[in-house]
């Protein structure tokens, strides 16, 4: 009976261990959580997290008005034609990154809406700064834009 | 009691995992009201660049695999003397010509940030020589029939430097260092020697006043023409605002009308300058090595698609309009290359011409966006 209590000790010691350590590596990933602006500055997007994945959704445009149409500007860069009515503001352009350690984010994809293309990403956040990296294929086949952290007025 | 124990162990080992898991809230919320995102804290002065592409431009090529296959040409020379840069001194003489070859380039990009950009490239280019055998003899004189039918080779490595100076102004400094010649391996004197590289550059200043509209101006040194020149450069790169057509011009390298049937689909239509100076091995006049310097003008149809993905194909199809296919004798004093431009006139030791000849092109692309 000793042996058995001391057993399901250690297992609950391991598990509860275990679990702190998934907590802790799930708050690592949460870093990256909150709104952010690309260098263009032409953009917003907020990072949240759904299930255990990361997506970022364009929040606010520089210039959200289509000058042609007078009506807020939507996906008309997009090779799929059924979604070229599809607001920008609202866009969910980060999609599917998973937190693999060491302040990287992986396994995502990032939309360019100027040119209607999806290009593999990986994200690295240092400090308040994240350098997000579009790739075609291979890492050595891309472009990294630097995101800056932005905080959104306390309402008095 | 013991079974107690042992059940609430279970019950904890199970279901432990969950408790620590549901620990993290990661429940997503849609937000409807984006005005709130209109005011945020100040976080001082954020500089934003311009970038280095408009809307629609063709794809840049990081890879491209090609091949270049031209129909025959007539091939006129004249005989070994001295011909003035303006001489139309062709023999009677003629012999049928083409060429093809395998066309492979890279253009990798190795730090590309909003505030720089570089990229690395290297490449190598065929042309395999076609003289009709018989008609060679004709020419008078084999030796310089036999050094180009060695077939011309150039491998060059080049590099991409963008740096925007602001939202609406940039710099674009380009380099490329190219191997050029009949060289085979296949001897001491028709392996190539790195003294031969040639250089060349080009500097632009340029404006980008919005998304659809990009113009510069620079200076180039440049072997296009067959022979180095130091020639100022325009570039208009431009989309109209239906962004069904546009230009793509780097005056006078190149200069095309596009038209995008769709984001996936385009054609180019214009011109190309394409042109370097070669060093014939093993092919001397006296103790003088000779410089083929070779340049025509593709005036062209290029039709440009996505196949999968990030992999396009392009087709090439046009007319090879020869500028310059004449050959120069290397410098007396030091048998090296030598300066000519446009208003020179050390004379030819070969004057050439081709006629025109229609050429297709077809390339298969890894691209950027």
């Amino acid at each position: 009976m000793k042996q058995l209590i001391a057993i399901t000790t250690f297992l609950i010691l391991l598990v509860t261990l275990s679990s702190f350590n998934s907590n802790f590596v799930a708050e690592e990933g949460d870093a990256i959580i909150g709104l952010w602006e690309p260098s263009s500055g032409k953009a917003r997007v907020k990072i949240s997290k759904i299930g255990n994945k990361y997506f970022g959704k364009i929040v606010w445009l520089r210039e959200p008005i289509d000058p042609k149409t007078n009506k807020p500007k939507t996906d008309k860069n997009n090779p799929d034609e059924s979604l070229r009515n599809v607001p920008l503001r609202g866009y969910r352009m980060l999609k599917d990154f998973v937190y693999s350690g060491d302040n990287e984010w992986s396994g995502g994809t990032i939309y360019d809406p100027e040119s209607g293309s999806t290009y593999s990403c990986t994200i690295n956040k240092d400090g308040e700064v994240l350098n997000i990296r579009g790739y075609v294929g291979i890492k050595a086949l891309g472009r990294t834009d630097t995101w800056k952290r932005i905080k959104l007025k306390k309402k008095k | 009691m013991d079974h107690l124990t042992y059940k609430t162990a279970l019950i904890g080992f199970l279901f432990l995992p969950i408790i620590g898991f549901t620990q993290t809230d990661t429940t997503y919320q849609e937000e409807e009201d984006y005005s709130m995102y209109d005011d945020v804290e100040d976080v001082g002065t954020i500089v934003t660049y311009c970038s280095p592409k408009i809307f629609d431009l063709s794809p840049n090529r990081f890879v491209s695999l090609g091949y270049d296959l031209t129909g025959i040409g007539e091939f006129t020379s004249s005989n070994e003397g001295t011909f003035a840069p303006d001489s139309s001194g062709f023999g009677t003489q003629s012999s049928d010509l083409k060429y093809q070859g395998l066309r492979l380039n890279a253009n990798i990009p190795v730090i590309s940030l909003s505030k720089f950009v570089w990229q690395l490239g290297g490449g190598i280019n065929q042309s395999r020589m076609s003289i009709d055998n018989e008609q060679l003899g004709n020419l008078g004189h084999t030796q310089l029939s036999e050094a180009i039918s060695r077939n011309l080779t150039s491998i060059n490595l080049n590099t991409t430097l963008f740096k925007p100076l602001n939202e609406n102004s940039f710099l674009i400094l380009q380099l490329l260092a190219e191997m050029n010649g009949n060289y085979d391996f296949k001897s001491k004197q028709t392996t190539p020697d790195l003294n031969n590289t040639k250089y060349s550059g080009t500097l632009i200043y340029g404006k980008r006043p919005h998304d659809r509209l990009q113009w510069g101006i620079g200076l180039s040194r440049t072997y296009r023409a067959g022979e180095l020149n130091y020639i100022p450069v325009v570039m208009y790169n431009y989309t109209s605002e239906n962004r069904k057509w546009g230009t793509e011009i780097l005056f006078p390298a190149k200069a095309h009308y596009r038209r995008k049937f769709n984001p996936r689909n385009i054609l180019l239509a214009g011109y190309e300058l394409e042109g370097t100076s070669y060093r014939l091995y093993d092919s001397q006049i006296n103790t003088q090595g000779l410089e083929l310097r070779r340049s025509e003008i593709r005036a062209r149809l290029d039709y440009q698609r996505q196949l999968v993905g990030f992999l396009w194909i392009g087709v090439q199809a046009g007319v090879i309009l020869n500028y310059n296919f004449n050959v120069d004798e290397l410098a007396s004093n030091n048998n090296k290359d030598f300066y000519r431009g446009f208003f020179g006139d050390q004379p030819f030791v070969f004057s050439n011409n081709m006629s025109p000849m229609p050429y297709l092109n077809l390339t298969l692309n890894l691209v950027s966006l």
